[in-house]
């Protein structure tokens, strides 16, 4: 997958340039969505190793998320283990770009190329009880609360909860009224 | 934590060390994940379905994989008499506040206590000998055993992860576990 396009947004393979603003998204406390209890350390050198070492596994991606005007308002990845099975996703904005429907428009892109070119069975997303936007954002999207893990992270400087949400191919085709062409097991 | 050192655990049942893997200890897990538990094992050892037997330098590259990452352990479990009786998991290269735990018995080893006592020695490691505020596992739903065993050393139920596995033609749901460092033997 080269690139995707909505209404809203573009999803396109990151470049160097991107790299210094994915770091600032990591260092930002605000955006630290899932455990504030890393330091803001991230440099646009070190973020370059994470995503490449992220993107060993040929079935995953890091897609940089610019607006229609070439605007970078953040970045997604996904991955999937096992492949065709099962995918991982996540979404990072920056904070002056949030309630603007960037982040939602990017996940449905690639919700859509997962169930429908790549033939997953589910997708799995990742956050914290403390971030009751993403938790929102998700379930519009139509995932389901699948775990609560306790007191496994800390957000403000108080444990709160890991959240495992899930979204199966029926899930998926269903609340989008779409017909699905895979039969199931 | 070191792992490597032998540690012993004992429970009613029964008594285990644990330390890494020698080159004759993984021809052992080798031969296991060929013969005895083919989906177990590949799933431990985190492969792709569909589970096929995987060759010795591929089970040999992954153990090394894995104990390469920070905080990360796959190591084996050994009985009495030196025997290898499984595979324990212990990885909190994400927060080491936050450790998951596996553990596997290769299947004519089972029912003697040697998953309890697994399972209690990374619980002991986890709150023991680190700051983790709470452990977590996640159990195959075809594993009624491993189910129970959850519970009985002590996890809560923390909710299911649709598909999470296909076995024999069959979607089979994730099961996650946690505990809290409070809940450990009843810690205060």
């Amino acid at each position: 997958m080269d690139r995707l396009e909505g209404k809203l947004v573009r999803l396109r393979p990151y470049r160097d340039a991107d790299l210094e603003y994915f770091a600032q998204l990591r260092n930002d406390m605000r955006t630290q969505g899932w455990n504030q209890r890393m330091p803001p350390r991230a440099t646009p050198e070190s973020t370059r190793e994470r995503l490449e070492d992220r993107q060993k596994n040929q079935h995953s991606a890091v897609l940089a998320i610019e607006t229609l005007g070439g605007q970078l308002v953040g970045y997604l990845t996904y991955e999937e283990g096992p492949v065709r099975l099962r995918a991982m996703l996540g979404a990072i904005t920056g904070p002056e770009h949030w309630g603007k429907g960037y982040a939602r428009e990017a996940q449905e892109l690639v919700l859509k190329f997962l169930f429908e070119d790549r033939g997953v069975q589910v997708v799995n997303l990742w956050t914290t009880s403390w971030n009751v936007r993403a938790l929102h954002g998700a379930e519009k999207l139509g995932f389901k609360l699948a775990a609560r893990l306790r007191e496994a992270t800390v957000m403000d400087g108080k444990r709160c909860d890991a959240i495992i949400m899930d979204m199966t191919r029926e899930d998926y085709y269903s609340t989008r009224k779409l017909a699905d062409s895979m039969t199931g097991l | 934590m070191t792992m490597a050192r032998s540690v012993t655990a004992k429970s009613r049942a029964a008594k285990i060390s644990l330390r890494s893997l020698s080159d004759a200890d993984i021809a052992e897990v080798h031969r296991q994940q060929n013969e005895r538990c083919p989906e177990e094992l590949a799933d431990f050892l985190d492969m792709e379905p569909p589970y096929l037997p995987l060759t010795l330098e591929k089970v040999k590259s992954t153990v090394s994989e894995y104990n390469r990452k920070e905080r990360t352990y796959l190591v084996g479990a050994f009985d009495g008499d030196r025997r290898l009786v499984g595979l324990v998991f212990y990885g909190s290269e994400f927060d080491a506040t936050w450790p998951w735990l596996s553990v596997l018995v290769f299947p004519e080893l089972r029912r003697k206590g040697f998953g309890r006592a697994m399972a209690a020695s990374l619980l002991d490691k986890a709150f023991d000998q680190t700051h983790a505020h709470s452990a977590c596992c996640h159990v195959p739903g075809w594993s009624a055993a491993g189910l129970a065993l959850a519970v009985k050393v002590g996890f809560k139920a923390a909710g299911q992860g649709r598909r999470s596995f296909v076995v024999d033609g069959k979607f089979v749901d994730g099961h996650f576990f946690d505990i809290l460092r409070s809940e450990h033997k009843g810690a205060p």
